[in-house]
């Protein structure tokens, strides 16, 4: 025991030298008064009583406290901590080190001091705490201390965020240091307190969020969290916690800082307003890499729509809706194939002389085809910001290939004597380089050709020339051959002609400065400090050499008779290239240079090959003609068989070949929509047994459908596959003929009455080839009683024409596989009810397959057709709707009109169904009455695709009168006409607005229906109340035909 | 081509027409024979500048002799349509005042007073209108006018000259092979790059490039054809063009009035010639 005291208080039975020596020295100390040192030794008391590590902690504390030998009165201070703390020793422990690390790490002593007491105050906020979440607290404390100015901001913090649950405090340290390494407090003049109290505010709102965003920060970038605007975003969102958190994590990933910031306002509002929308908008935003801020038209539209309506807005911003998708391409100027094909092919066509087909080719090197049997164009252009300019692209490359083939060049390229491009590159060493400089030398002549030809290309060539130009990087250091190729791309512009001038240009993009031009080489422009002189020295050789090359032959005048290279032209060429070759031959290989995109690659394969051949036969001639054997068994001899007589280049070439052959095909074939032919592939797996299965492969048409929800189109949405039904017998027509022999008869005189004399005599025109009598005599007549007569007495023959053409479409669903006998049965005992209370929907419903069982369903229905014509009493819907269009189409015949007859069916938007039994021009012969006996029920009933092909039909008609005639039995419906599927509106609105297309078209629709709750949606579905209710479906011949004469006459 | 004194064509000055192959020559030797011609080629080609300029050298040139001088209008001029009947071909009885008057038609003052009648577009007018042209063309040369129960023997000097497009061919309107088989054919054809640029220039006052810039539109935009358009761009269109340039109108845009909106309605075509007329013609 050592008596510490003079007092004679004795401090502790145990030992502890420590802490004893420490005090012994304070003892010694002349500014410890008595007072404090028993305090001192009160507190080394009770540390030492304090548990199992009680003696460590007093040692630590001893420690701690003669380091901050100057700081006396913070020892007490810590100790009274470390009293709060004294049921764990771990924390207290823990909060020595800490204090220990911070007075051997701090500069100065202030900052010590102000360290510890935040240290203190963070300790006194988190008593409540569980210890695991002190001591990580006091560990995390340690480190961002250390990185900040102001640790009582993130006290602040820790404290809001220790109220929470213990996972979340516990990822709020965590997450603590890395968000402070966003304040860069030498670029920003913030203060730290405001990202913390940002934060706070978050986690007022929802602490999750506030997590969230803390994880998600490093994305946002340091300036981000500054703007108040964001913070009002966070809180705004906040409010719904699962889709602020996904919202941020995917503004996280999506978007860079700059153009959110800029667009943040933007954010907010469409937050407020529907968040789901702003995920579409952030997904859609990493997907195509968009540009919010050059967007700005298209996104306040969408703000607009959403505002007005959330489905809309949503479809908006995934870009589903035709509007948006117009509103998105106008915005961006971006050009696109798919749109402007059309136009392309045109122009083409004229530029060209003949119809190419389009191929498209992804940005890459794509390969110049020598024998013009395609253009090849990229699939989308969107380099410059507008839409004038990226057009102008396709016009260039267009011009570019025609003159390709227009100047002869192509031509050139093709031939394999003495003096062809082929033949010069099968002779030399390097046929890397060869093939390199083909790629520099040929284009531009042909570019050259093109400026004499078309001068009006001139812009747009030196727009590209320069985009493509600065596209690459100009380093210093720059090999010979991409010298020649940025020459080449300098063409017939000014800047160049004069070398002088390209020096400078050249100098000054070296150096980075703007040189003023001045005409003496010798005189210092001001700001250098090497004259133009001693700096064109200084130009590495392979400038040199391609300017030299260039002002030869590059810049030299090509004699054209107007329409084409003549022999010099190509005799030129072939001397530019050979000269190329030797200024550079010694470069060794370029390896690939760049790829200026319009140009294209030249294949000069197919002529290497025939020249080699050539070769090859040349060899085996003087071998032949060689008497003496030697020469065979030499070639025969292993030995003399070297690998080295493979040149660089020759296996490139044999795939090369391959590559060609397959590209050329592969273009023409893709030029559908890919995801178009994968769903199509995807279907006809799916459907595997097919009823009737059409032998000919199915036309594929897209058409938008109308949803009314977001009051816009949703484009391509439906795909309608055209097919013709497989012909049967003429056993069912023959049949209908006989039984109906009465029916037909009345048709037939209706129609008849229809038909209009040729020629027809007008009387009382004002001039005409003949003299009307009787109008004539009453003149005269006028004429001598003083009444001033008419003078309209002439006659003439005018011609009068029926020009008219009907489509008929047959509703082919499942449910006209109804017998008349069930249809009847139903309807009747329910005659008395008023329309709109049902017919029992049994009969639908059931026969409308679910997704399952389509295909016991097929199955039943193919089984039923195959079944023999069945007596009068089963007949079924689809039997007379056959019926009537047999019927109509007899008597048509007579008339002389032109008819179509088509069905129309399907399942789900991806499979329409279009079944066509009689086109237009066909006639109405064996084949024709063969299909409509293989008409017979199918699946759904979606009608507007099947209206919006009919129209298509109809229009190429090109008739004065034209009519589509609809029967059906009942309303549209098909398992996704509409999000909900019990809901009818989806397909009547759908339906409507493709009647109203019609409409517009100048096409007169009509509606015949033997359903009889039609009334409730017929009357909204056609136009102008276009439509019939058949009462007895046996009564439907006879309706057509009068329905028919009324619409055309 | 004075008009002011309201007697109709009269042809005082030549007519500028550029000769492609030997059809001057050819209808000089017809006429001598008083052969029928018919003149085959597309729109706006210079068929009828073309019978001017023979009318012109025929009725006003060195070879004319005094009566033909004297006819004041040797060109008589008639453009068929669906609803020209023989009526208005040959004459009809009007009611002027108290009188009913006969009035010749053209083809009958042209018979009867000796001088080139030119049925322009025949195929269009009604069959009955071209059967009468069956007895002037052969070797009898007489013109019934069945209203006045008359028959007219031509003058020496009438000649009849017809032309006929045949791209407009249907099975409804065309010539029949015993029409057809009266007349020596002619074809015409719009004139190769260096004939065009010639003639533009002079017709229309523009100078040689810009002549020839119009001459390759032409035959650009003639590839197009097929594409609703079916004769290509008529010769006619590019003077046109080429006299607004002369009057201050930018090149573009006189293309665009004179070409592309000319000969077709459908907006892709349109556009289509547009870019053509782009790459040819640098725009200002």
């Amino acid at each position: 025991m050592v008596k510490i005291l003079d007092s004679g208080k004795k401090v502790t039975e145990r030992d502890n030298n420590a802490s004893t020596e420490f005090l012994l020295l304070m003892r010694e100390q002349p500014d410890v008064s008595p007072e404090f040192l028993a305090q001192l030794s009160t507190v080394c008391e009770r540390m030492l009583n304090s548990g199992w590590y009680g003696e460590s902690t007093c040692n630590l504390y001893v420690t701690v406290c003669s380091e901050l030998i100057d700081h006396k009165s913070l020892w007490l201070l810590i100790a009274d901590q470390c009293d709060d703390f004294a049921a764990n020793n771990r924390i207290t422990l823990e909060y020595l080190r800490t204090v220990q690390a911070f007075s051997l790490n701090s500069v100065t002593s202030d900052r010590v001091v102000s360290l510890i007491s935040s240290m203190n105050e963070l300790l006194t906020g988190l008593k409540a705490e569980a210890p695991a979440s002190i001591i990580n607290a006091i560990k995390t404390a340690s480190t961002v201390f250390s990185e900040t100015g102001t640790p009582r901001f993130w006290v602040a913090a820790t404290h809001r965020f220790s109220s929470e649950s213990t996972d979340i405090f516990r990822q709020f340290l965590s997450l603590s240091l890395p968000y402070l390494t966003l304040f860069d407090k030498n670029r920003y003049s913030l203060q730290d307190g405001d990202y913390w109290q940002w934060l706070t505010t978050v986690c007022n709102v929802n602490a999750n969020v506030a997590i969230a965003f803390m994880e998600a920060a490093s994305c946002f970038g340091p300036e981000l969290p500054a703007e108040p605007l964001f913070i009002d975003f966070l809180t705004t969102i906040a409010a719904d916690e699962e889709g602020a958190v996904q919202l941020i994590e995917l503004a996280g990933d999506n978007w860079d800082p700059d153009s959110l910031q800029k667009s943040l306002p933007f954010v907010i509002r469409l937050a407020e307003i529907d968040s789901e929308s702003l995920k579409y908008l952030l997904i859609l935003t990493k997907e195509k890499s968009l540009d919010l801020p050059a967007l700005e038209p298209w996104l306040n539209q969408g703000l607009c729509a959403a505002s007005d309506n959330k489905l809309t807005g949503r479809a908006w911003f995934s870009l589903e809706s035709l509007n948006s998708k117009n509103a998105f391409k106008l915005c961006r100027g971006s050009v696109h194939l798919e749109d402007c094909n059309q136009l392309l092919q045109l122009i083409c066509e004229g530029l060209g002389g003949r119809v190419f087909s389009v191929a498209p080719v992804e940005m890459g090197s794509w390969v110049l085809d020598n024998f013009s049997e395609s253009i090849h164009l990229p699939m989308e252009v969107s380099f410059r910001n507008n839409y004038e300019e990226n057009f102008s692209l396709y016009r260039l490359m267009i011009l570019y290939q025609v003159a390709f083939w227009e100047s002869g060049i192509a031509d050139f390229i093709n031939r394999t004597d003495k003096e062809s491009i082929a033949s010069f590159v099968t002779h030399v060493e390097n046929r890397q380089l060869a093939l390199d400089l083909v790629n520099i030398i040929v284009p531009v002549y042909i570019e050259r050709f093109m400026l004499k030809r078309y001068p009006g290309i001139r812009n747009d060539l030196l727009l590209w020339q320069r985009y493509y130009r600065t596209d690459r990087s100009w380093t210093a250091a720059v090999s010979g051959i991409d010298s020649l190729l940025e020459d080449s791309l300098y063409l017939d512009s000014v800047e160049f002609r004069d070398t002088e001038q390209r020096n400078r240009i050249i100098i000054s993009g070296l150096s980075g400065t703007d040189l003023s031009i001045t005409d003496s080489p010798n005189t210092d422009p001001p700001g250098s400090e090497l004259s133009i002189a001693d700096r064109s020295k200084k130009i590495p050789e392979n400038e040199k050499k391609s300017e030299r090359l260039y002002s030869e032959f590059l810049l030299a005048e090509i004699s054209t008779d107007g329409t084409k290279l003549v022999e010099e032209d190509f005799l030129s060429i072939l001397s530019a290239l050979k000269s190329a070759y030797l200024a550079f031959e010694n470069e060794g290989s370029a390896g690939s240079i760049g790829m200026i995109f319009y140009r294209g690659k030249l294949a000069i394969d197919l002529a290497l090959l025939s020249v080699r051949m050539e070769l090859v036969k040349e060899e085996v001639d003087k071998v032949k003609s060689d008497d003496d054997a030697s020469g065979v068994s030499d070639l025969l001899n292993p030995e003399n068989i070297s690998v080295e007589e493979l040149r660089q280049g020759d296996l490139d070439d044999a795939m090369g070949q391959f590559l060609t052959d397959v590209e050329g095909k592969l273009s023409e074939d893709e030029f559908d929509d890919e995801s178009l032919k994968k769903k199509a592939e995807a279907l006809r797996e799916k459907f595997s047994i097919e009823h009737g299965t059409p032998k000919k492969q199915a036309k594929i048409f897209t058409y938008d459908e109308w949803d009314y929800q977001i009051r816009d189109y949703r484009k391509d949405w439906c795909i309608l596959h055209e097919q013709v039904l497989e012909s049967k017998s003429e056993q069912f027509v023959a049949e209908t003929l006989s039984q109906h022999s009465d029916l037909l008869r009345q048709i037939r005189k209706q129609l008849q009455m229809l038909k209009p004399e040729l020629h027809r005599k007008v009387r009382g025109l004002s001039d005409g080839e003949d003299i009307h009598h009787d109008d004539a005599i009453e003149a005269m007549v006028d004429l001598r009683s003083g009444v001033s007569p008419n003078e309209n007495i002439y006659v003439q023959r005018l011609k009068a024409e029926r020009d008219v053409s009907t489509l008929f479409l047959l509703d082919m669903s499942a449910s006209t596989d109804e017998s008349l006998e069930l249809f009847k049965a139903q309807r009747n005992p329910d005659a008395n009810l008023p329309a709109g209370e049902a017919v029992p929907a049994i009969s639908k419903d059931k026969k409308e397959p679910k997704e399952t069982d389509h295909i016991d369903y097929l199955m039943d229905a193919y089984d039923s057709s195959l079944k023999p014509s069945k007596p009068k009493e089963t007949y079924r819907i689809i039997d007379i709707e056959r019926q009537s269009v047999v019927l109509m189409a007899e008597a048509l015949e007579e008339l002389g009109d032109s008819y179509a007859i088509s069905g129309f069916s399907g399942y789900g938007r991806d499979r329409v169904d279009y079944f066509q039994c009689k086109a237009f021009e066909e006639r109405y012969d064996a084949t024709v009455k063969g299909r409509i006996e293989a008409v017979s029920p199918r699946q759904s009933t979606r009608m507007g695709p099947s209206i919006r092909h009919g129209i298509q039909q109809l229009l190429k008609t090109e008739s004065k009168v034209k009519a589509m005639i609809i029967i059906s039995d009942g309303y549209p419906q098909d398992f996704d006409y509409g999000k909900d599927r019990t809901s009818k509106v989806y397909g009547i609105e759908d339906t409507a607005r493709a009647l109203q297309e019609a409409k517009r078209e100048g096409i007169h629709t009509f509606c015949l229906t033997v359903d009889p709750a039609g009334h409730d949606y017929l009357k909204d579905m056609c136009p102008d109340n276009q439509y019939m209710i058949i009462q007895d479906i046996e009564e439907l011949p006879k309706e057509l035909s009068r329905v028919y004469s009324a619409l055309t006459s | 081509m004075d008009n002011q004194s309201g007697q109709g064509y009269t042809l005082e000055d030549e007519p500028y027409y550029l000769p492609l192959a030997d059809e001057v020559d050819i209808f000089m030797a017809a006429w001598a024979q008083r052969l029928p011609v018919l003149l085959k080629g597309p729109t706006g080609c210079g068929k009828t500048r073309f019978v001017e300029y023979m009318a012109h050298k025929i009725f006003r040139g060195d070879g004319a002799d005094e009566q033909r001088l004297q006819i004041e209008n040797p060109l008589l001029t008639v453009s068929c349509h669906e609803d020209l009947s023989a009526t208005d071909l040959v004459g009809r009885f009007l009611l002027q005042g108290q009188e009913t008057v006969w009035q010749d038609g053209p083809l009958t003052r042209s018979v009867r007073q000796g001088s080139i009648c030119y049925l322009d577009e025949i195929v269009e007018a009604r069959k009955d209108s071209t059967v009468l042209i069956h007895s002037l063309t052969d070797h009898r040369r007489i013109l019934p006018i069945e209203k006045k129960a008359d028959i007219l023997e031509a003058h020496k000097n009438f000649l009849l000259v017809m032309s006929y497009n045949p791209g407009y061919q249907n099975i409804l309107k065309d010539l029949k092979p015993s029409t057809r088989q009266r007349f020596i054919s002619i074809e015409f054809d719009y004139p190769n790059e260096e004939e065009e640029t010639a003639v533009i220039q002079h017709e229309s006052g523009v100078n040689e490039d810009c002549a020839r810039s119009l001459a390759l539109v032409a035959i650009k935009v003639r590839n197009l054809r097929h594409h609703g358009f079916d004769e290509g761009v008529s010769t006619r269109l590019l003077v046109y063009a080429g006299q607004l340039i002369k009057s201050g109108i930018s090149p573009s845009r006189a293309c665009d009035v004179a070409i592309s909106t000319a000969v077709t309605d459908d907006k892709d075509v349109q556009q289509a010639i547009a870019e053509i007329v782009k790459t040819i013609i640098p725009s200002d």
